[in-house]
């Protein structure tokens, strides 16, 4: 052995790695290369001889207004709740770095949400906000119909972004707590004894050197809120009310296996996986400059 | 998203291999419907006899059992016989998967009098020609529920058998202080089909597409437009209220706590109903609603048939065709009737019925005539079925447009038109994708 922790010769690393190549092949690569050959042909729910068909799948989505509004309505939900996640784990984490009385408790409920799935989350909050028995049914007897997420669509958007708030929330304050508590004490006594107050150092020290934290946490929301939202929308609102909920990922869903159009959903998911990649490359190229990775 | 057609084949591909190793013919069921009976119909066809052995799978829903179906009918893993649901009845008749049950029967040496069907549950699934595709299985249709009680205290002593008497009713029991009078989930089959067809009105051009597959969705013109208009007006007065409004967040479990007085509901919830106001609440079911002056037809059968798959041995089909007559007999479909509340589907086994198959059974026996009732009136050439395709994805369509009329968004037209024109589009799709395809 040459030296501890490298393995020799060509084929052990990839050997080791097989089991996990093959797995990512399976389940993602070869679907990719299927849901591609499917983009281009009109493809039969059980087989048999599919046509050829060009660009006619994507001349026919591009003309669907249902399918811009899907696909902004999955930018909108992208934007709104990656910021109230990632501003609310701030706020959080900004509370419980200081030297508070119970924020050591704190840390540890705040972090239990995380161990909930998704799906379970959805049911149990559509219980908790349900208009006629929910948390905030009060609101319909101040003026009635004020709250009510099954028929009003600005309502169900809100509960969506709620429910996925409070699932996400525990992995960012984790992340951002531990961006705070890596910034060495001597930095504040520094900044106190030059008189900045809590704001000031806030401002100036804290969120500059928290910078690379905020950027990895808005990366995986854009990410979480883009592509998963899907699990929520199918415990709470099936897409509804009256398609105000029915993002691209779920409408994917919908199309292909509730209505069997393998084609029409396969177009879809080809261009949510473009629109995505784009959303990323846009991220790195605009955000990552702005973060200040040294110390 | 192509993973979860992988997955969910593999899965059934190990659910199949829990058979018992026996020398009878195995062969797989998949069912989606009515647990507990079909679980105990298995159990005696292979308590009945030693030759055959049929391996029952339950798949949790029809959606989900369709979705495996297409997965392990592309993987070469499907089983030999399935439910499957009505909406998807013409993606199947054009699938080039299934093998008639007529065929089926036929290559067993079976002689079966498939004019036994009641005409009704027939219709739905046999081609153009009148030769079953499906076996007519696990059968329902919708009727009207009235908690009696409820009813009684509003002031009304007769149920409501026309649409402007259920809004006479609705307004007493507001009035009465009855806070969710009528309650609908708006889903389709409820509020569109099986009313187009009590009133015998097309719901597509070539009679609901059994001519032809360049059918175009009509719905949009006519009564329907009053139904939805009428159900609107209800809600803004507070008479209607939508399901996921309710309490219970569900019309079945609004009507069965109580909370509701009226709901349209399939002949299937009848024991779940029974059994949730024993000793509590009198109630009863009544021919669907139809509007006043219209004359009133057939209504469609819903729930399931059963479909053998291709891709099997001939001593398997004979199994599968065993399985099949022994479960068209009067005796199996009066189990059916009793365990869930479904209809006897053939006119041997109505008889049954009629001849004490169910005299322990006053009150089931009750709404399976209603049932078969309702499914036997006269009928035209629109209220056979529904031979459209991507249907199944219609209905989401179709439901979130009309959704779009209770919050305010669209007005009833509107909404229909809307509905219309991209169920329009869809079927114009259908047809592309299945071009050449021979319309059985």
């Amino acid at each position: 052995m040459a030296r501890d922790g490298q393995f020799q010769g060509r084929w052990w690393p990839i050997l080791l790695s097989l089991p996990q190549l093959l797995l990512i092949f399976l389940f993602f690569y070869w679907p990719v290369v299927i849901g591609l050959k499917w983009s281009f042909f009109l493809e039969r729910p059980f087989g048999g001889s599919a046509e050829f068909v060009g660009l006619a799948n994507f001349q026919r989505l591009f003309q669907d207004t249902e399918f811009y509004a899907a696909a902004g309505r999955s930018l909108v939900f992208m934007l709104t709740a990656s910021a109230a996640t990632v501003l609310f784990s701030f706020v959080l984490a900004v509370a419980a770095d200081r030297k508070l009385r119970l924020s050591g408790f704190a840390r540890n409920v705040l972090f239990w949400p995380q161990a909930l799935a998704g799906a379970s989350a959805g049911v149990v909050l559509s219980y908790l906000f349900n208009p006629a028995t929910g948390v905030f049914s009060w609101l319909n007897t101040l003026s009635p119909g004020l709250w009510n997420p099954v028929l009003d669509g600005f309502d169900a958007n809100i509960l969506l972004n709620i429910a996925y708030m409070w699932g996400r929330i525990p992995i960012d304050f984790a992340i951002l707590l531990a961006g705070l508590q890596a910034i060495p004490e001597s930095y504040h006594q520094a900044a106190a004894v030059d008189g900045a107050g809590p704001w000031r150092r806030l401002l100036d020290l804290q969120l500059p050197l928290l910078t690379p934290q905020i950027f990895l946490c808005i990366v995986i929301e854009f990410n979480e809120s883009f592509n998963q939202a899907f699990k929520l929308i199918e415990s709470m609102t099936h897409g509804g009310p009256g398609n105000s909920t029915n993002q691209l990922v779920y409408k994917i869903f919908v199309d292909g296996f509730r209505g069997y159009d393998l084609s029409g959903s396969s177009t879809q998911s080809l261009i949510l996986m473009l629109l995505f990649i784009f959303i990323v490359v846009a991220q790195f190229a605009l955000l990552e400059r702005r973060v200040n990775y040294a110390r | 998203m192509r993973t979860m057609f992988a997955a969910a084949a593999a899965f059934a591909g190990t659910l199949a291999l829990g058979a018992p190793a026996q020398a009878a013919t195995n062969f797989d069921f998949w069912y989606a419907a009515g647990q507990r009976a079909v679980e105990a119909q298995c159990n005696d066809f292979n308590a009945s006899q030693s030759q055959y052995h049929v391996n029952c799978v339950y798949q949790d829903s029809y959606e989900s059992l369709f979705q495996k179906a297409i997965a392990a009918y592309r993987a070469n893993r499907q089983p030999a016989l399935v439910q499957f649901f009505d909406g998807g009845t013409l993606d199947l008749l054009l699938s080039n998967a299934v093998i008639p049950v007529t065929k089926i029967a036929a290559d067993a040496g079976q002689k079966v009098d498939w004019n036994d069907y009641i005409s009704g549950a027939k219709s739905y699934y046999a081609t153009r020609s009148g030769e079953l595709y499906g076996q007519p299985y696990n059968s329902s249709t919708l009727v009207f529920y009235t908690n009696d009680d409820m009813l009684k205290k509003a002031g009304i002593t007769k149920a409501p058998e026309t649409w402007e008497e259920v809004g006479e009713a609705a307004k007493k029991l507001k009035a009465s202080g009855v806070a969710c009078a009528l309650t609908s989930d708006l889903h389709p089959w409820r509020v569109m089909e099986e009313f187009s067809a009590a009133e015998g009105i097309p719901i597509a051009s070539e009679h609901n597409g059994y001519d032809g597959l360049d059918a175009k969705y009509v719905f949009n013109k006519g009564l329907e437009v009053q139904l939805i208009t009428d159900l609107a007006d209800w809600h803004k007065q507070g008479m209607f209220t939508l399901s996921r409004e309710t309490k219970a967040g569900d019309y079945r479990n609004a009507f069965n706590s109580q909370e509701c007085a009226m709901i349209l509901n399939s002949t299937g919830g009848y024991t779940d109903t029974a059994l949730a106001l024993k000793g509590k609440a009198a109630f009863s079911v009544h021919l669907l609603p139809i509007f006043a002056g219209t004359k009133r037809y057939n209504t469609f059968v819903g729930g399931a048939a059963l479909y053998a798959m291709k891709g099997f041995d001939a001593k398997t089909y004979k199994a599968v065709a065993a399985f099949l007559a022994f479960l068209r007999s009067p005796e199996q479909q009066m189990q059916m009737v009793i365990n869930t509340g479904y209809l006897p589907v053939t006119k041997s086994g109505v008889k049954l019925m009629e001849n004490g198959g169910l005299a322990n059974y006053p009150e089931r026996k009750k709404a399976a005539e209603l049932g078969v009732e309702s499914l036997n009136f006269p009928g035209n050439a629109d209220t056979r079925g529904i031979r459209l395709g991507f249907f199944v994805q219609f209905r989401e369509v179709f439901r979130a447009e009309i959704t779009k009329v209770f919050s305010g968004e669209s007005t009833p037209q509107q909404a229909l038109d809307a509905a219309a024109a991209r169920g329009d589009e869809m079927l114009k799709r259908f047809a592309a994708t299945y071009a050449g395809a021979k319309m059985p």
